[in-house]
Order: C-alpha cells, then sequence, then structure tokens
C-alpha cells in the first residue's frame, strides 16, 4: 500500500473518532463550546486529507459537516440533538467508508448517492440555499430499490462492467390526450435491461375505469450511454429522471464487517524509537568489548583474566537484551482506544436498528496492551456488546414497566491490574434468568439433570460459556451469527484470558475478562504422539511430509529417508518424549525441522491445526522440566504442552 | 380493426392505438375472456395499462417487445 494512503488510514480514523468524541461530549454538555471548535477542526483536516486521494463523496459529505459545524461555530446558539445526530451519521458513515477503502481501495458502489442524501440533510440544517438544491438529488433511492429487484437480471450486465442508466418515467394523467404514448418511448429505448410498468396510483375498480387516464409510472434501465437515453427522452424532461449508475463493484453486503484481517500498522513516538537506538548503540559497545577479549587471549593474557572478562560482557549483553525486549514489547503497546471507539459507533448502530435507548460509556480506552491483545479483543468484544444490547438492554417501554429509566447504560471499562488488565462489560438490563439457564442447557444436554440440580446460581450462569449454548430462541441477523460465547470464551483464552459473568434477573450483567497485558502470540502446530498432543513452534518446522514406511531406511543404528535428494535423518518424537507409541502406520507423517545443524525428520503419529497462541513459560518447579517451553490452553480447556525441539534434539 | 371477438376470445392484431383501450374496456366489463396477442405487433400505453388493471388471461406469442417486455410486465401486476 502507498506510504501517504496508509498514513491517511491511520489519521483518517484518529480524526473521526476524535470529532465523534467531541460530538458525544457536546451531546452530554451542550455549552462546552471548546469541543465544537475541536471537532471542526478535526473534520476540516480530514476534508484536506480526502481531498488528496480519489474519494470526492466522502469529501462532499464533509464539507457539508464542515458548513455545519462552522455555523454552529459563529452563532450563539448551541448545538441542537438533530445536528449532533446528523453530524454522528456523517461521521460514522465515513468510519464505514474507511473500512471499505482500506479492504477494497475503493469506496462503495452507493457512497455518492450516500454522500449526496448525507450533505442534504446537513445542509438543510445549516439553512443554506443550496439545501433545496440538493434536496431534488434525494429521491434517488428508487434507482437502488429498482436495482435490487432487478439485480438477477443485471448480473451479465454488470459483468461487462459496462455503466447502466436508470430512468424513472412517470407520464401525466392526461398524456394520452396530448398524443404521447410511453410505449413508444419505451420501445425506442437502445439496450434495454429491465423494465417496469405499473401503476402511478393504485388501479380504480372496473366501472369507474377511465381508458384515457394515464395511470402509468415506467422504471427502466439501460447498459446504452446515458446522452443516448436522454435524446429519446429530449422532448419530456420533465416527466423523466435519467440517473447514471456506475458500473459493478462489490455491492453492499460483501462489506467487511469492519476489515479485521485488514493489514495494521502501528504507530510509534519517535522518542521510542531513541530509545532503541541508544540500546542499540550499547551493544555496539559490548560487541567491541569482545573484540578487546579476543585481542587480549591471543596475546596470551591469563585465563582467568579473560573469563572474568568475558563474564562481565555476558552480563552487560544481558541487561541490554532485556532492556531492549522491554522496550519492544513497549512499542507493541498500543491503547485500547482504539478498539473501543470502533464499538462505539457499532453500538450506537446496533441500538437503533433495535430501538433501545442507551447510553455506552466508556472507561479508561487509554489502558495499554500487546498490539497482538488489541488486535484480538475486538471481536469478542463486538460479540459481548452486541449481546448486551440485543439481549441484555430492554426496549425503552418494557423498562419503564420495570421501573427502570427508558435509558438503558452500557458501560465498558479497561484498567491495568499488575501485569493484567481487567475489560469488563456491565449493563443495566434485564439479567440472565438462572432457572432459564438451567432449562436450556438440559434440553440441550449440555449438563446433567443431577449435575443442574446441584449447581448453584453463579456456577449456573458460567454454562452459558459451554459449546452449543445459547439463550435466544430466534436467530437475529444482530447476535446469532452461530458463534455464542464459547466462542468468546475460547478467543480469550487464546490471549491467556479469562472470562466470567455475574448476572441479577431485572439488574443487568456484568461479564469481565481478565488478559495478560503484555504477551506476543506464537503460531503453533499441533501433532499427536501416542494418543497424545502437544504444540511445535511453526517458526521450527520447515515443512511437513507423508512418506510410505518402505521410504525409511535403516542406516547403522538409526533410520533416514530421503526427500528430494537428500538423505535426512529420522527420529521418532514417542521415543524422545519416552512414550510407548503403536504399530506404525502404513504412511508415516514426518515434520522437517531445521535444529541447526542441519535439516531432520521427526515422525509424529499425525498432525492437527495451527494455532495463534500466547505461550506462557513454565514456572515453579515445572520451570525445570527439558524440553518444555511453556504451555498453552486449548479452545476445549485442555493444556497443550509446548515443545522446545531445539532442546529435545539437542 | 385491431380488436376482434371469436367466441370468449378478443384478439388483437397489428399496431393497436389507444382508442383500443375503450373497446377493449367494454369487451373486458362485458365479461369476455383471455386476450389473445399472437398477431399483436405493438400496444398503445392506454391498452397496456387497462390490461394490467383488468388482468385478463392474456395467451398468445406476439412481437418482440411486446412479448418480452409488455407481458411480463402486465403479468407482475398484483391482482386487486
Amino acid at each position: 500500500m502507498d506510504e501517504l494512503f496508509a498514513q491517511f488510514l491511520i489519521e483518517g480514523r484518529e480524526l473521526i473518532a476524535k470529532a465523534t468524541e467531541d460530538l458525544i461530549a457536546l451531546d452530554e454538555d451542550v455549552a462546552a463550546r471548546g469541543r465544537v471548535d475541536s471537532a471542526f477542526r478535526a473534520v476540516h483536516t480530514l476534508k484536506g486529507s480526502v481531498a488528496i486521494f480519489d474519494l470526492a463523496p466522502m469529501g462532499v459529505a464533509l464539507h457539508a459537516a464542515e458548513d455545519l459545524l462552522g455555523n454552529v461555530r459563529s452563532s450563539d446558539v448551541p448545538i441542537d440533538e438533530p445536528a449532533a445526530r446528523a453530524l454522528l451519521g456523517c461521521l460514522d458513515q465515513c468510519d464505514r467508508w474507511m473500512d471499505a477503502v482500506e479492504a477494497s481501495g475503493k469506496l462503495p458502489l452507493e457512497a455518492p448517492r450516500e454522500a449526496v442524501r448525507i450533505a442534504t440533510g446537513l445542509l438543510a440544517l445549516t439553512g443554506s440555499p443550496q439545501a433545496a438544491a440538493a434536496a431534488s438529488e434525494t429521491d434517488e433511492q428508487w434507482v437502488k430499490e429498482l436495482l435490487d429487484r432487478q439485480s438477477a437480471r443485471l448480473v451479465e450486465a454488470r459483468e461487462t462492467a459496462a455503466p447502466l442508466v436508470a430512468v424513472r418515467y412517470s407520464p401525466p394523467t392526461d398524456g394520452f390526450f396530448t398524443g404521447d404514448d410511453p410505449m413508444n418511448l419505451i420501445g425506442a429505448v437502445p439496450q434495454l435491461v429491465a423494465l417496469e410498468v405499473g401503476a402511478a396510483r393504485p388501479w380504480p375498480p372496473i366501472d369507474e375505469f377511465d381508458p384515457y387516464q394515464c395511470n402509468l409510472r415506467i422504471e427502466l434501465i439501460s447498459a446504452a450511454s446515458e446522452a443516448e437515453v436522454r435524446q429519446i427522452f429530449r422532448f419530456i424532461p420533465d416527466q423523466i429522471e435519467i440517473i447514471s449508475v456506475a458500473p459493478a463493484g462489490a455491492d453492499g453486503d460483501s462489506e467487511p464487517i469492519a476489515g479485521l484481517d485488514a493489514h495494521r500498522t502501528i504507530r510509534v513516538e519517535s522518542s521510542e524509537i531513541d530509545r532503541l537506538l541508544d540500546l542499540v548503540g550499547e551493544l555496539v559497545v559490548t560487541k567491541n568489548g569482545l573484540a578487546h577479549i579476543a585481542a587480549s587471549a591471543e596475546a596470551g593474557a591469563d585465563a582467568k583474566a579473560i573469563v572474568a572478562a568475558i563474564r562481565a560482557t555476558q552480563a552487560m549483553t544481558d541487561r541490554v537484551v532485556a532492556d531492549m525486549h522491554r522496550a519492544v514489547m513497549d512499542v507493541r503497546m498500543v491503547p485500547l482506544e482504539r478498539v473501543f471507539r470502533r464499538l462505539h459507533r457499532l453500538v450506537r448502530e446496533l441500538a437503533q436498528r433495535l430501538d433501545r435507548d442507551l447510553a455506552f460509556e466508556i472507561i479508561g480506552e487509554g489502558t495499554r496492551v500487546d498490539k497482538a491483545v488489541a488486535d484480538a479483543l475486538f471481536e469478542p468484544l463486538l460479540h459481548l456488546v452486541r449481546n448486551a444490547v440485543d439481549h441484555g438492554i430492554e426496549p425503552p417501554e418494557a423498562r419503564v414497566a420495570a421501573g427502570k429509566s427508558a435509558r438503558g447504560c452500557l458501560e465498558l471499562s479497561a484498567r491495568t491490574l499488575g501485569e493484567q488488565i481487567l475489560i469488563e462489560i456491565h449493563d443495566d438490563g434485564a439479567g440472565i434468568d438462572p432457572a432459564r439457564v438451567k432449562k436450556v442447557a438440559g434440553k440441550r444436554h449440555i449438563a446433567s439433570a443431577e449435575q443442574l440440580d446441584a449447581m448453584d446460581d453463579r456456577a449456573t450462569l458460567q454454562l452459558i460459556f459451554a459449546p452449543g449454548f445459547s439463550t435466544v430462541t430466534t436467530i437475529t441477523d444482530v447476535s446469532g451469527r452461530g458463534v455464542g460465547m464459547d466462542a468468546v470464551k475460547t478467543a480469550i483464552e487464546r490471549l491467556g484470558g479469562r472470562v466470567s459473568l455475574s448476572s441479577a434477573v431485572g439488574a443487568g450483567t456484568n461479564v469481565s475478562l481478565r488478559l495478560p497485558a503484555t504477551a506476543a502470540l506464537t503460531t503453533i502446530l499441533i501433532v499427536k504422539v501416542a494418543d497424545e498432543r502437544f504444540g511445535i513452534p511453526l517458526d521450527m518446522v520447515v515443512e511437513t511430509v507423508r512418506i510410505a514406511r518402505s521410504g525409511i531406511l535403516p542406516v547403522g543404528l538409526g533410520r533416514a529417508f530421503v526427500l528430494r535428494d537428500k538423505t535426512l535423518p529420522l527420529i521418532e518424537l514417542s521415543a524422545l518424549l519416552g512414550l510407548t507409541t503403536r504399530k506404525p502406520p502404513q504412511n508415516i507423517r514426518i515434520l522437517v525441522v531445521d535444529s541447526g545443524r542441519g535439516q531432520i525428520g521427526i515422525a509424529v503419529d499425525d498432525f492437527s491445526e495451527r494455532l495463534d497462541v500466547m505461550l506462557r513459560p513454565m514456572s515453579g518447579l515445572l520451570a525445570r522440566i527439558p524440553g518444555v517451553s511453556g504451555t498453552t490452553l486449548l479452545g476445549d480447556g485442555g493444556v497443550l504442552l509446548i515443545l522446545n525441539l531445539a532442546e529435545i534434539i539437542g | 380493426m385491431t380488436v376482434a371477438v371469436e367466441g370468449s376470445i378478443i384478439r388483437l392484431s397489428g399496431r393497436c392505438p389507444a382508442e383500443d383501450a375503450e373497446v377493449l374496456l367494454e369487451l373486458l366489463a362485458g365479461g369476455a375472456g383471455d386476450v389473445d396477442l399472437t398477431d399483436c405487433s405493438y400496444l398503445h400505453g392506454a391498452v397496456v395499462q387497462l390490461l394490467m388493471a383488468m388482468r385478463p388471461t392474456i395467451t398468445g406469442d406476439p412481437a418482440p417487445f411486446v412479448r418480452d417486455w409488455l407481458i411480463p410486465s402486465i403479468r407482475e401486476q398484483e391482482s386487486p
């Protein structure tokens, strides 16, 4: 990706987030004039950046937002709610466009129309004379609907990537008297792709039907050029709307949920780079020290003196390496802000769609976590927040009926607890009914009746995390995507964290996530040996191969096999680990690993999946176990040992 | 004459002008049944509109524009 563009994606999102934050603050305190200035500046800067790239529709929307903010800024009247809402809507749309631009490199097909709609809305609030002009362009909803209805017919036309022209033709009631014949005109339209003829008003009953009164509305799509189509209807411009439709691209439904897997960059304070540079300087000094020691050894210095010098250099290197590690980890630490801010928009949209009135409060967004953790947190958090809005917070009427305020409260907080961070999602909604959880758990055979009877409420609630559990009976498009709380639990545990949940019926639900703040993800390959599973860091593995048993050759005391004209030694992992293995299968599965002294093959019983895991080093007594570099928790709750192959082979 | 009646079938042929709508309305209101468009090469908007409103059964395999565009539109009208 172009560097400038990458920078724009980062800064653009920040500016949108800044302006959004200002507007939300204004929503709470309309008198905060400084916030208006700040939002204005952010929008102004963003508009400037947008102009550099081919994102004209976004520029149009932002221009209108800037005008409105400018008006608010210069008047004494504080910003009113419709204006704040419209501005937030504009920023949300810009944020979505940023996602689309990041994912596909361009704005979605409907962006120009959407931009005009937004700009019109904003200009109307500005009270600008342009508003009326822009308003005439807003009725284009019909184009979208027409395209939707006719999408099947359009597939072919779209493949050729030719632009299409949509026409809406509303002949006047007395049209037949004046000699017009709509069908004649339609018949003349070149390259007609779709045609819809319908009634402008409902058909009257047969005895009132006047055959000479025109009651037709015609919509059509042509693959010809706009000029050709206009030519046909040139005598009746007042009855006709002609809209050019840009050639196909991805349509709305392919929009990625939030560009989760998209390339992510990290911003680093220049002072942190300076610190790393200083450490490199120190490393150079220690390296030079080694040259000095080597020289004195050559000169025949006393062995004891040399050993002392080496030890001193080693100690210094240790310290520098440790500092460096810490500095790099610090660079990887990012505030949770970005993750949280994206949730802000989604919660707002969700609340609107589900008709919930809620205040979404975020606390501690400055809490820093490892970038890998921050990136991996988005999805589980999104799921939890969705659950809270969809199933937790009740609709306003239900809340009032239950004696609560109509406006629900959803709180997302983060804070550091030593080496861990604690993230809590709290809602004051309906809560979870343990009796219902038990019923569902029983029905879905998650636990036996006796087990369920023995459970207290708190233990019962934890059943929600069991695979296959979902209390929603109807699948909504919001939360019901086939992933339940078990997916959240797995995701958090994969990060080395824990999830817990508490809830009180009628009072709300609280979910807490505890995560290690610093951590790096390691990709491992799971292998099976003698009915056990082990993880092997993938960076050790050169490749995996399957070889027929007959291809294994005895060589001296050991065995070997030929891989692409090279003979590699073969070792059984079960033998290395002292496990008894069954009879070898017909095809032997081999991991080719680079031990640092050439490649060797390690036979295993089977390969399993790859995983990104948070490696937890062994501690206490276990720390001395040779050949194991750490453990990780699997999605099913099992503990997986990660082998240190270099040590085992050594 | 572009409108002809044979038993319960109304036959439209050639280029049907706006005036045909009035004739057709009378016939359909009088209880005539199917409309055969086999020899029809063109329908005026007024006739199309009437067929849409009355929804008689349409038969025949007329000229391409009528067959491919107008008849499907007429058939797509929802029953009143």
